[in-house]
């Protein structure tokens, strides 16, 4: 039990974060309305919120349209039919100088939620009100609750997909190394384990690589849209995948040969700079733009690149996944070293 | 022998091999005209410079696969154990790169020019020729100094079926997108100067992959 | 055997929800598209186990040997 007290921890730790990624609430926030252009004078629209408990605080929901810093334009309930569809109505005014208008709304439980760039003003149709009605900007807080997942469009809940794919990636490259640690050794030493070792390393790293891109696609698919894209990440993950299955080919072909397990370390070595060549160096070198947080280019994410919140979770489920990986290695390596000492 | 001495044997060893048998280089050069006039037969008009850049590095790299695959083919066997005891590995090494490069950039200047001639030149009106030959060089260092090591584990393996596009192909992925990249640009005209940027990338993969084969490669022939 | 299979699964998957783009749409994007989350927790749970099988055959083959 002493012996294997870092299997626990690893166990431990990818079941908290699983257990946190399912139990812990969104947060409240807009999904869509059902109309997204307003004619001039009285509109009337639908909302579709999240966790909005517009049932539960009826008395204190109310929201205007945001018009720039300051002005906003004031809205009113007109049905409530559950907690997360409401409709409301408004009034824009005829002297409105701008036409894109982003949607918050408001109650005691939830604070201020909005929904950016809801709808755009088409100022040739409708009847304007006779008199400009605006009122001032104001933002109002919520229950606060301890750990929610942050609401981002478009992501929605699939958030906390974050703990469950990105562990695989980083298993992958932790195994990677220790991949690479022992060709370079066996490459000094001769010594047949450490050929088994970096073999087994290399298998571990090619399930977890394939987990990576599994869940990656089924995320991609419904946050952006397609089953795979063009981005500076997606090209490194593909030819880790390419070259972890040509060491495995290679290994395969190399079967009956005397210094098998030479080309297979020599292989093994260039790969790794290949990839990491890719990895590391090549998006930064061409500039392509990347989906992915911590590039430019998706708005999406960046409010929530270092969500002290999240990473709660996400640094133990990433040590969690990081640990069960090498559990996993070193039973592989177990068993190969048993079968090749039987035979 | 002292290094260098021993590497110009090996590449006049090479030339003589190459020049005896001037057939194999005739059948990449015919490749090349072969692969490039199917090109101009199933597009129906001419390419645009897009086009015509990827066409031109698939083309590129397949045609280097073709030369450099059977670069150890003359060292496997009886005449393996000879050389093995007569140079040093570093040598043999840097005398492949050295050979498989030269043969890479004439291969790539003659591609060139069948490209020139069958997919019409609009697209090289504006090329910046000075850029675009600096990039054709050091691809054609990169690209030899990965397929040379590759050809040296495939020829340890005897050259089964296929194994080496297998292998080499995933490896060739970050050159490949760099040189393709920096050549857009000096197609566009950008010249090698306002590239810097690329062209310090390819020259630095360039050195980490001939590093890696120099000191990877006294390995594979130890045996 | 068992990759064969997963990756047919797999395949077959793809394939109807390119078929059924909007049916599909509705039923992972109702109540902010946490069926997305267990599809990927799934994949992860299955594709261990998966795994977990190949080392119990391993093992089993070693067993054998031993008699």
């Amino acid at each position: 039990m002493v012996k294997n007290w870092w299997k626990i921890v690893g166990a431990v730790l990818v079941i908290y974060a699983t257990a946190f990624s399912f139990l812990r609430p969104l947060e409240p926030g807009i999904i869509q309305t059902d109309k997204t252009e307003l004619i001039l004078g009285q509109n009337t629209f639908s909302v579709t919120g999240y966790n909005s408990h517009f049932v539960d605080c009826s008395s204190s929901l109310k929201g205007f349209l945001r018009v720039d810093s300051v002005r906003a334009i004031p809205i009113t309930v007109l049905y409530i039919k559950d907690n997360v569809h409401a409709e409301f109505s408004v009034n824009i005014p005829a002297n409105l100088d701008r036409t894109v208008l982003d949607l918050f709304l408001s109650n005691d439980r939830t604070g201020s939620i909005f929904l950016p760039a809801a709808f755009r003003v088409d100022q040739s149709k409708g009847n304007p009100a006779a008199l400009a009605e605006y009122t001032n900007v104001a933002f109002s807080s919520g229950e606060d609750i301890s750990f929610e997942f942050p609401f981002q469009l478009r992501i929605f809940d699939t958030i906390r997909n974050l703990n469950f794919h990105v562990p695989m990636w980083f298993t992958m490259f932790v195994l990677l190394g220790l991949s690479l640690w022992y060709s370079i050794r066996y490459l000094n030493s001769d010594k047949i384990e450490y050929d088994l070792k970096a073999a087994s390393s290399a298998k571990v790293a090619l399930i977890f690589c394939t987990l990576g891109l599994i869940t990656g696609s089924i995320w991609a698919r419904f946050a952006w849209g397609d089953w795979w894209t063009t981005d500076a990440k997606l090209n490194g993950a593909a030819v880790s995948f390419l070259l972890l299955a040509a060491y495995f080919i290679l290994r395969k072909s190399a079967e009956d040969k005397p210094n098998k397990a030479k080309i297979a370390a020599v292989y093994n070595i260039l790969s790794f700079f290949m990839t990491m060549a890719l990895i590391m160096v090549l998006p930064r070198l061409t500039g392509a733009a990347s989906l992915h947080p911590g590039e430019d280019g998706n708005p999406a994410f960046s409010s929530y690149d270092l969500d002290s919140n999240l990473r709660m979770v996400f640094y133990p489920a990433c040590a969690g996944w990081i640990i069960t990986g090498i559990w996993i290695y070193n039973l592989h390596y177990r068993i190969s070293n048993l079968k090749n000492t039987q035979s | 022998m002292k290094l260098h001495r021993q590497i110009l044997t090996l590449i006049k060893k090479d030339i003589s091999l190459e020049y005896k048998s001037l057939e194999s280089l005739a059948g990449i050069v015919l490749f090349l005209l072969a692969t490039v006039y199917t090109c101009f037969l199933t597009f129906k008009k001419m390419p645009t410079a897009e086009i015509w850049n990827a066409l031109f590095w698939i083309i590129i790299i397949f045609s280097g696969f073709n030369a450099i695959s059977g670069s150890f083919k003359n060292e496997i066997g009886g005449k393996h154990f000879y050389l093995y005891f007569l140079v040093n590995p570093k040598a043999l090494i840097f005398a492949k790169i050295i050979y498989n490069s030269t043969l890479m950039l004439t291969l790539s200047i003659i591609g060139l020019a069948i490209f020139a001639l069958f997919l019409g030149t609009n697209v090289l009106e504006d090329i910046n020729f000075l850029s675009f030959f600096i990039g054709l060089l050091l691809t054609s260092l990169g690209l030899s100094g990965i397929l040379t090591i590759i050809s040296a584990i495939a020829s340890q393996l005897d050259f089964k079926g296929g194994i080496i596009t297998v292998l080499g192909l995933p490896l060739l992925f970050p050159l490949i997108l760099i040189s393709q990249k920096y050549s857009a640009q000096a197609l566009a005209g950008v010249s090698a100067s306002g590239n810097m940027n690329l062209l310090l990338g390819l020259l630095t993969l360039n050195i980490a992959v001939i590093t890696l084969s120099y000191v990877l490669f006294p390995y594979l022939w130890r045996q | 055997m068992n990759r064969i299979v997963i990756l047919i699964l797999f395949l077959i998957f793809t394939l109807r929800c390119q078929a059924q783009d909007g049916a599909l749409e509705e039923y992972f994007f109702e109540s902010g598209k946490i069926k997305v989350v267990i599809a990927v927790a799934v994949s992860i749970a299955t594709g261990l186990f998966a795994y977990l099988f190949r080392l119990d055959k391993k093992i089993k083959d070693l067993e054998k040997n031993k008699k």
